[in-house]
């Protein structure tokens, strides 16, 4: 479905800008023809007027690769990709993993990506079948607070990963080029060694600088860019909390069926789809002011987690009822 | 820059080319020609410098493009505002009204600088 949606907003082909820009050519060629210069000339003062044609191809593919970064983060070929990878060939193979270019420049967000993850389908495994055998309110409740505790330990873990291990991805990249003498400038689409996260006091500072020197409409962009980077720094570790609750409710619904552990892991992968779903829609929207920046980068936080309480509930309030329990 | 012409301000193209676009579809060296006119040849845009923001303005779903003859019958690449273009435009409008008002009060001369 991501790389559908990807594909709807793909940019024009290489060959598509390069005739755009010539038929442009062309039609200022041919004004300068009517003006009385003759071809040589008529050519030469076309290009004049539209400047270097190279340096503007590479600048509209910029402007097209700046958009969908949000995108390419999410939807197919890094963080995705590399949390199945690390699903698949297990802690072991981390050579393998190392191997992924650019992994090591990944390495936080890989974390955060994987610890939620892990959390979401963990709680669901682990819970599934003993769900089943606690009858009893009071082992439930203690399901509850296990699963709770999991989640916790889980956002103590990823809040470490995400603040302290100094590491860059390319969207971090991007915003120490916007703040020029934070970060080294890099290249983000190689492995950028002397190019480092930026910290949440220095993107305070960064936001400070911002918000006060700049001049709209860059000043507002750049702004909820920083502020929805700031917010995803706690936002994004809690979510192993949410997560692992949302196990919980699939292990609770899908105790009963045959193969639960299967069918409860399957719906803790789909939390992290939907996650992953409701963040790339929320980050599309910080180029659209209206939303407040800081409410998109907890809007998954906020749908997986009250998903999740409606789950639990509705099944506390189906199992309670006679006539359906019976 | 020729001394009786003036460089756009930063961030500015935008908002002119949703101008340009908002009384209907446009390509791109018409758009250049709608600056340069409208603004009695005081406004410079370099002709080229216009397809990244048109290309940006596209990714963000705020123009669509799609092929179409231009008044001489040449193939060119015609934009269009879309309703997310329309909201922009309104928003950079409003934007760019409150900061001229608050320079020109700023330079008024009964300012304290005066």
């Amino acid at each position: 479905v991501s790389r559908r949606w990807w594909e709807r907003r793909s940019p024009p082909s290489d060959d598509e800008i390069a005739r755009e820009i010539r038929a442009h050519l062309d039609l200022l060629e041919e004004e300068e023809r009517e003006g009385g210069a003759d071809p040589d000339v008529a050519r030469l003062r076309a290009r004049e007027r539209f400047g270097d044609e190279r340096a503007i191809e590479r600048a509209v593919r910029r402007a097209w690769s700046a958009q969908r970064a949000g995108w390419m983060d999410l939807a197919f070929p890094s963080l995705l990709s590399t949390m199945l990878i690390f699903a698949l060939v297990g802690a072991n193979n981390l050579r393998l993993v190392d191997s992924i270019t650019s992994f090591l420049a990944l390495l936080p967000s890989t974390l955060t990506a994987v610890l939620p993850t892990g959390i979401g389908i963990g709680s669901a495994l682990a819970f599934s079948r003993r769900w089943r055998m606690t009858a009893t309110g009071g082992l439930r409740s203690r399901c509850i607070a296990r699963a709770f505790a999991f989640g916790v330990i889980g956002t103590v873990l990823t809040m470490a990963a995400y603040h302290f291990v100094p590491s860059a991805n390319a969207r971090y990249v991007e915003l120490a080029r916007v703040s020029t003498g934070l970060s080294p400038r890099a290249d983000p689409d190689l492995p950028n060694p002397g190019v480092r996260q930026l910290s949440v006091p220095e993107l305070l500072a960064h936001l400070r600088v911002v918000d006060t020197t700049w001049a709209p409409p860059v000043r507002d962009r750049v702004s909820r860019i920083t502020r929805f980077e700031i917010h995803k720094r706690f936002a994004l570790p809690l979510s192993c909390v949410v997560n692992a609750l949302w196990g919980l409710a699939c292990a609770a619904w899908l105790s009963r069926i045959r193969c639960a552990p299967l069918f409860a892991a399957a719906g803790g992968l789909g939390a992290i789809v939907l996650w992953y779903f409701v963040y790339a829609w929320a980050e599309a929207q910080l180029v659209r002011p209206g939303i407040s920046a800081s409410l998109l980068a907890w809007l998954p936080f906020i749908t997986l987690g009250i998903l999740s309480s409606l789950a639990l509930a509705a099944k506390r309030r189906w199992s309670r009822s006679p006539t359906l329990a019976s | 820059v020729p001394p009786d012409r003036e460089p756009l301000l930063q961030g500015t193209l935008d908002l002119l080319i949703l101008h340009a676009l908002a009384a209907g579809p446009l390509h791109g060296h018409a758009i250049a020609r709608w600056i340069k006119e409208s603004s009695s040849d005081v406004l410079l845009v370099q002709e080229g410098s216009l397809y990244p923001a048109l290309h940006r303005l596209e990714a963000r779903e705020d123009v669509i493009a799609e092929w179409g003859p231009s008044e001489n019958n040449r193939k060119a690449r015609h934009y269009e505002l879309t309703k997310s273009g329309r909201r922009r435009l309104e928003k950079e409008r409003a934007s760019w009204a409150r900061v001229s008002s608050a320079i020109d009060a700023v330079l008024r001369p009964s300012g304290a600088g005066a």
